[in-house]
């Protein structure tokens, strides 16, 4: 069997410890009680529906519940406001 | 897929499980939108899985919007589009590992039990969404359109489609029948990779030869490179013959999605373990317990089952990927007192379970048969 050129051995051999971080890298999960996975690798999430936040078992103190319900209180603003531009709104005349 | 969307345990799990279970779908198709694609690599190569395409852009892309915040992957861990690493998933064997658990049963059993009565009490606020999500995601036909959608008149049950999968890929059978304990009846594949356990075996007892010896830098050394190089371009090639044109890429993806749910619901004391009491330390304890509320007993040897299954998973897909590459790295040396490299320590890992699980130890020497 032929051999390989030195170069293009080396690169293989960096290669695959380099892939194998790269797989690691991308595969991994987080752990009990270990910090969350690097921001790098973490996923946004929507905030789950409002009723299902009164539902979270660590309850309304948790940061990640906090911030949800912020975010869906700004939600409601923006509700109230298109609300009050449809009652502001003139009515609508019929053909002239 | 959803141990890596939860971010963090318990935080991102409870918030995930709280997902509507549209959400949870969604983000499994944005997740296949964002696998990695190297097309100069082969169809069906880890980095070039598949070229099937999710829900159309537009749709899924108006899907990922609608939430608040937007849906979006991990941002890419390398610049060069072509090798843009922003999702991956784990091998089919993570699936397969996961399964001889029973943990799928068991958990089949939960679910009938609370939805049907309250022989086991009833479910907390926080279960309830569990409970909804799991048997909309898994225990009824997925949703019409999703890349996940794997069931059909044609493969009507998805234990089966499993079982399949497996046997195709690794000629073996899950470690436990029906319920009612006869053997689960599924379609046996004539392309199956029949030597598979015999050359990951052999792989793995002289990976072990060469990790024993890592230190070793005079005198005789056992390590023998070219019989690794050989078993592995076998596993490779076997491997790979049966993800040709990306073969089985959809039915890996699925599975092992559904398979991280019920390991991410028993990694940490989540919302339904509290539910049922079931409150332990120790992924395979928990499990042994809600087994124990449902009148199922899950595998002994369970704690092995979830040990191996994430190096093992990330070892073979390296092989797909790299071949005989990985070989020089199996039989680096060392000095003494040096650490072993990340390849050696997974292999160190599976080496240990698969011996356990099999009961072959592959730590013995040969006897040789004069």
């Amino acid at each position: 069997m032929a051999q390989q050129p030195i170069a293009e051995q080396r690169t293989r051999l960096e290669t695959a410890l380099e892939e194998f971080k790269q797989i690691s890298d991308v595969l991994d999960v987080p752990t009990l009680g270990k910090p969350r996975l690097p921001k790098n690798r973490k996923w946004t999430l929507p905030c789950p529906d409002r009723k299902a936040l009164a539902d979270h078992p660590a309850g309304p103190e948790d940061e990640e519940v906090k911030k949800c319900l912020q975010q869906h209180s700004y939600l409601s603003k923006e509700n109230e406001a298109g609300e009050s531009y449809v009652k502001d709104s003139p009515k609508q005349t019929g053909r002239k | 897929m959803f141990r890596r969307f939860a971010g963090n345990i318990p935080g991102g799990a409870n918030m995930l499980f709280l997902q509507h279970p549209s959400v949870l779908t969604t983000l499994l198709e944005v997740a296949w939108q964002s696998r990695v694609h190297n097309p100069a690599r082969p169809l069906g190569d880890p980095f070039h899985r598949s070229n099937v395409p999710q829900l159309p852009d537009g749709w899924l892309n108006a899907l990922k919007v609608i939430t608040v915040p937007p849906i979006a992957p991990p941002a890419s861990t390398a610049t060069a589009e072509s090798t843009q690493l922003a999702v991956l998933w784990d091998h089919l064997i993570y699936a397969y590992m996961i399964e001889n658990t029973r943990i799928y049963e068991i958990f089949w059993r939960v679910l009938h039990e609370f939805l049907h009565g309250e022989k086991l009490g009833v479910p907390t606020a926080a279960a309830q969404h569990w409970l909804r999500n799991t048997e909309e995601l898994f225990y009824r036909d997925p949703p019409p359109f999703s890349i996940t959608t794997i069931s059909s008149h044609i493969r009507a049950d998805m234990r089966a489609s499993r079982r399949n999968a497996y046997w195709r890929m690794f000629g073996m059978d899950l470690n436990h029948g029906a319920d009612n304990g006869q053997p689960y009846s599924y379609v046996k594949a004539d392309a199956y990779n029949n030597e598979f356990v015999t050359i990951f075996e052999e792989f793995l007892r002289e990976a072990w030869v060469a990790i024993i010896n890592v230190s070793n830098t005079s005198g005789s050394n056992p390590r023998d490179q070219g019989k690794l190089e050989n078993l592995v371009a076998n596993l490779q090639n076997m491997l790979m013959s049966r993800r040709a044109n990306g073969n089985l890429s959809r039915e890996e993806f699925a599975f092992v999605s559904m398979m991280s749910w019920f390991h991410l619901t028993v990694e940490f004391n989540s919302p339904i373990i509290e539910a049922l009491r079931a409150e332990a330390t120790g992924t395979e304890q928990r499990l042994f317990k809600v087994a124990q509320r449902v009148g199922l007993p899950a595998h002994g040897l369970s704690k092995s089952y979830f040990d191996i299954a994430d190096p093992i998973s990330r070892i073979l897909i390296l092989i797909e990927a790299n071949g005989t590459g990985i070989v020089p790295h199996i039989v680096a040396t060392a000095p003494p007192g040096a650490l072993l490299n990340e390849i050696q320590v997974a292999l160190n890992t599976i080496i240990t379970h698969w011996s356990i699980i099999t009961g072959r130890d592959v730590k013995a020497g040969k006897v040789a048969v004069r």
